[in-house]
């Protein structure tokens, strides 16, 4: 019995070292990607059109549509930055998804609304709406006011209602920079290929100064150790993860918080889903699938300079529910669309990216809880080797670090949002000390998520907003 | 927030603590694998250690070297301002020579683009831009085997706005680079004249035909030469054969100012076999109020309003509206009932236009079966606040228009557009009118 442990032990440490190390080879790789999009990109940048399609008849109207349920503490931010872009044409469509708080008065009263009667065509089934607020004098701005549904219903009542050919889904709690808009949608029109969908960058709001709600007066870090760790998360996710799967052509995310779609894809793709918790992710697996079924020409980019500023949560309990909910939405998305996995009619999306994502990503928490269980194991057993677990150790977190301060340095290159030298530090070292504890505490919330989504567990995990100091709350109930 | 697990893409399994069974493994192979971990971790070492420092460094030289350039940019920018408006600049520019590159060039280089865009100082600034050294540097770099430094350089020749240039730029609008291509038409319409017209339009059907992104470019680059782009346009032969080119020919020409030659081209190609002509043909019409044509546009129009193609019917009733021509009410109102919705809705705006003279359409419609019509018409009266003037109709001397107007309000109450109903009876005011509003919604039961 002790000798097929063993063996097990061994074989496991094989294959966690084979694991280890093509993941290790695959960040590697998309990291030297990013670094030579992102420089190509900042030379590029410098005869970019975007300023000349600021104001050309050109650019396709857009609709910026904003999902909204109990968010009445951040919700106005998010409007006011929305309507203040810089953008030849554009509406914004606010969708109150039921809100039981006073989300909705707020946005009326703010913004001199009146109800106003209107046709509801739905190409996309929805939850009923139950009525549209509108003013003459800020006559691209409109609300719908409908029965809750969940975030993906909210999305689809909005395309139902839109009239432009593209729309670009903005988080309630989100800042959109001014020009964000219109570099998002510079892909779009730069490319000889459609492209469907194009997202930008989200950074954390937390630690800003607002000089009114739309404009950034500093940027300074949060004293919060959890929201320092996210930011260079962040940072990491956005400026290499990201760049670097967009250089290979296989987005498989764009972030909900802030990207563009065109609608015509999007309603043949069905809209977005109902029922699934990141339905960001899904939208965007859905079209990759749609198109590459009808052998359509695509594209699906990131472009690393539009900017959007969003809340983080600042407690455990809070990013607990959002890292969990995260994690059940991509399992529910790679299993939804399990058609495509390993399916060579789907490319390389069928043939490497999904398969990636379930190896490293879904399974990656199970491994590692795992790892945890066999160094129990291995100690008792007395065959567990001091040395060799610190070496190992040490190499982890070493890459780790490397990583992060490789995303910094990028950082660095490019935007600059953090331009005090306490910035660069600390944010330097809390790309360091996230390797002690903070990792280990995400890949926990993931391998719950796992374990939900087995056990059937699939709700979405609400995530309070606190709002920031500018926008106080005006009443007490919880956002 | 939806930055998934999987942006973040370290911390999967590196704390994982597992590698924990040398005693079993043949001695050889672990020192094997102890050597490559310790390498890999002193090179990992090595590489944090030159970001940090690279990062560092980078902080330091950029401060200094972004600190020097904002002083110099104040120099120069008082100094070529004083010469500028002393007409001493001949003398002076000796003060100005720098070596390319460094931070006093690039200093004059922005201090000069800044003042480039007034338009007083603009012969004089490309003057300096050229004996300075700046135009033949960045045309030297048109030959670059590297594809952004030739883009570069043709951006900044085009910011530049020298007329010089313009041969070198035009050249470039054969290479094979869509990037390239577009951003020389760019240039070429930021410096303009005739010359950089000429160039563009020339190559204009290739262009057009070649790329998205190019005939975007095109499209935007035109915008800014006016009515001098016209003539150019209209006259263009080649191409011609193509409804394709065409079709983008006649969508440029709708944004250039409205003149009679483009009308005349437009009125040619109302009755093209091809609808995208047709529809960009109309938009040109549609501007041509105040031009003299020679033509009956309105006759010419009309029969588009029954074309087999929606966004052709939608142009035709924008068109016969932006003409100012009221008789179209009739023909209008049959594409309240269209099959496509922007059609409907055009429709209802047109004829919301008229005002009162539409009401008996409106009857007609409402009284009508097509529930889909009805509510189109119904939508955009509230939208365009039409509704407003009907409610104040309800105290109006005529006690036709009166009548018309309560019923309107009635069909719309009983469709369920109530609020402006609803809403004229919570403001303050006066109490007949509310009264009658009170009547009419209760004989007329609501949704």
């Amino acid at each position: 019995m002790k000798k097929i442990l063993i063996i097990t032990i061994i074989g496991f440490n094989y294959c966690v070292g084979i694991y280890f190390g093509v993941m290790n080879t695959i960040y590697s790789v998309l990291l030297a990607l990013a670094l030579f999009v992102i420089f190509r990109h900042l030379r590029r940048i410098k005869y970019s059109p975007y300023k000349e399609l600021n104001i050309s008849q050109e650019t396709p109207p857009v609709t910026i549509l904003i999902a909204m349920h109990n968010e009445e503490r951040v919700v106005l931010r998010s409007i006011r930055s929305a309507l203040a872009a810089e953008y030849p044409f554009f509406e914004v469509l606010i969708i109150n998804d039921g809100s039981t708080d006073g989300t909705l008065q707020k946005v009326i009263d703010t913004f001199g609304l009146k109800k106003i009667d209107r046709v509801y065509r739905t190409f996309l089934k929805t939850e009923p709406v139950k009525g549209f607020y509108y003013n003459l004098k800020t006559p691209n701005l409109l609300v719908i006011d409908k029965e809750q549904g969940g975030k993906a219903d909210a999305l689809n009542c909005g395309i139902n209602v839109s009239r432009s050919p593209y729309f670009c889904s903005l988080d309630a709690d989100s800042l959109l920079e001014k020009d964000a808009l219109i570099r998002v949608m510079t892909p779009l029109l730069d490319s000889g290929v459609p492209v469907i969908a194009s997202g930008g960058v989200v950074r954390i709001i937390n630690g800003l100064r607002l000089t009114d709600e739309i404009a950034i007066e500093e940027i300074d870090l949060p004293d919060n150790t959890l929201l320092l760790f996210q930011i260079v998360e962040y940072i990491r996710g956005f400026l290499f993860g990201r760049v670097g799967w967009d250089a290979l052509r296989s987005l498989l995310i764009l972030s909900g918080t802030f990207s563009l779609f065109q609608k015509a894809s999007v309603v043949a793709a069905g809209g977005f889903m109902v029922g699934n918790v990141a339905e960001d992710m899904d939208m965007i697996v859905r079209l990759h699938r749609h198109m590459l079924k009808k052998k359509k020409p695509y594209r699906i980019r990131f472009v690393s300079d539009p900017i959007c500023w969003t809340e983080a949560p600042d407690d455990f309990k809070m990013l607990g529910r959002q890292r969990r909910r995260w994690h059940l939405g991509l399992i529910q998305t790679i299993f939804q669309n399990r058609e495509m996995m390993l399916n060579p009619r789907f490319g390389r999306i069928g043939m490497a990216v999904l398969p990636y994502y379930v190896i490293f990503e879904i399974l990656g928490p199970v491994i590692e809880v795992l790892g945890y269980v066999f160094v129990i194991i291995s100690f008792f057993m007395g065959i567990l080797s001091f040395d060799f677990l610190l070496l190992f150790l040490t190499l982890a977190i070493f890459y780790g670090v490397f990583l992060s301060t490789a995303s910094i340095f990028l950082e660095e290159l490019t935007f600059k949002r953090y331009p005090k030298w306490s910035h660069l530090f600390k944010l330097l070292l809390f790309g360091v000390l996230e390797n002690f504890g903070y990792r280990q505490i995400n890949s926990f919330w993931r391998f719950e998520a796992l374990i939900q989504y087995f056990m059937g567990m699939r709700k979405w995990e609400h995530v309070h907003k606190k709002g920031t100091e500018q926008t106080p709350p005006a009443a007490p109930a919880g956002a | 927030m939806h930055l998934r697990c999987n942006d973040i893409l370290v911390g999967r399994i590196e704390s994982l603590p597992i590698f924990h069974t040398p005693k079993v493994m043949g001695a050889m192979q672990n020192k094997v694998i102890i050597v490559i971990i310790i390498t890999t971790i002193s090179a990992l070492l090595l590489l944090i250690a030159a970001l940090f420092f690279t990062s560092v460094i980078r902080r330091v030289y950029k401060k200094r070297k972004y600190g020097k350039l904002d002083h110099l940019r104040k120099v120069f920018d008082k100094k070529i301002r004083e010469s500028l408006e002393s007409g001493a600049m001949p003398g002076m520019r000796s003060e100005f020579i720098a070596p390319p590159r460094s931070d006093a060039w690039q200093a004059i280089e922005d201090v000069l683009l800044s003042l480039i865009d007034e338009e007083r100082y603009r012969d004089a600034v490309y003057k300096l831009f050229f004996t300075l050294g700046y135009v033949s540097f960045y045309e030297k770099r048109l030959q670059s085997r590297n594809v952004q430094v030739r883009t570069l350089s043709v951006d900044m020749l085009g910011r530049m706005k020298g007329e010089a240039s313009v041969p070198k730029l035009s050249a470039l609008l054969d290479e094979k680079n869509s990037e390239l291509v577009s951003t020389v038409i760019r240039s070429l319409s930021k410096i303009g004249g005739q010359a950089a017209l000429q160039a563009i339009v020339e190559r204009l059907p290739i262009i057009l035909d070649w790329s998205i992104v190019t005939r975007k470019a095109m499209g935007m680059a035109l915008q800014p030469f006016g009515a001098e782009a016209i003539p150019y346009l209209v006259e263009q032969k080649s191409g011609r054969d193509s409804l394709w080119i065409m079709s983008c020919i006649l969508d440029i020409l709708s944004r250039l100012p409205a003149d009679p030659r483009s009308v005349h081209l437009a009125a040619e190609y109302l009755s093209s076999m091809n609808a995208e002509v047709r529809s960009k043909a109309l938009k040109v019409v549609g501007r041509a109020e105040n031009v003299p044509a020679g033509h009956n546009l309105p006759q010419l129009v009309l029969p588009l309003l029954q074309d087999p193609v929606w966004f052709v019917r939608l142009q035709a009733i924008r068109a016969l509206r932006a003409l100012g021509y009221e008789a179209f009410a009739p023909s209008v109102e049959k594409l309240i009932f269209d099959e496509n919705w922007q059609v409907r809705n055009e429709a209802a705006q047109a004829l919301i236009g008229l005002g009162e003279r539409s009401l008996d359409i409106f009857l007609d419609i409402l009284a009508g079966a097509d529930r889909y019509a009805k509510d189109s018409l119904c939508e955009e009266i509230e939208k365009t606040n039409f509704s407003g003037r009907l409610i104040q109709n309800l105290k109006a001397s005529d006690r036709g228009l009166q009548k018309k107007s309560r019923r309107v309000l009635e069909i719309m109450h009983s469709l369920g557009f109530s609020t402006p109903l609803s809403e004229q009876l919570e403001q303050e005011g006066d109490e007949t009118e509310k009264e009658l509003i009170r009547g009419m919604m209760k004989t007329v039961p609501g949704l």
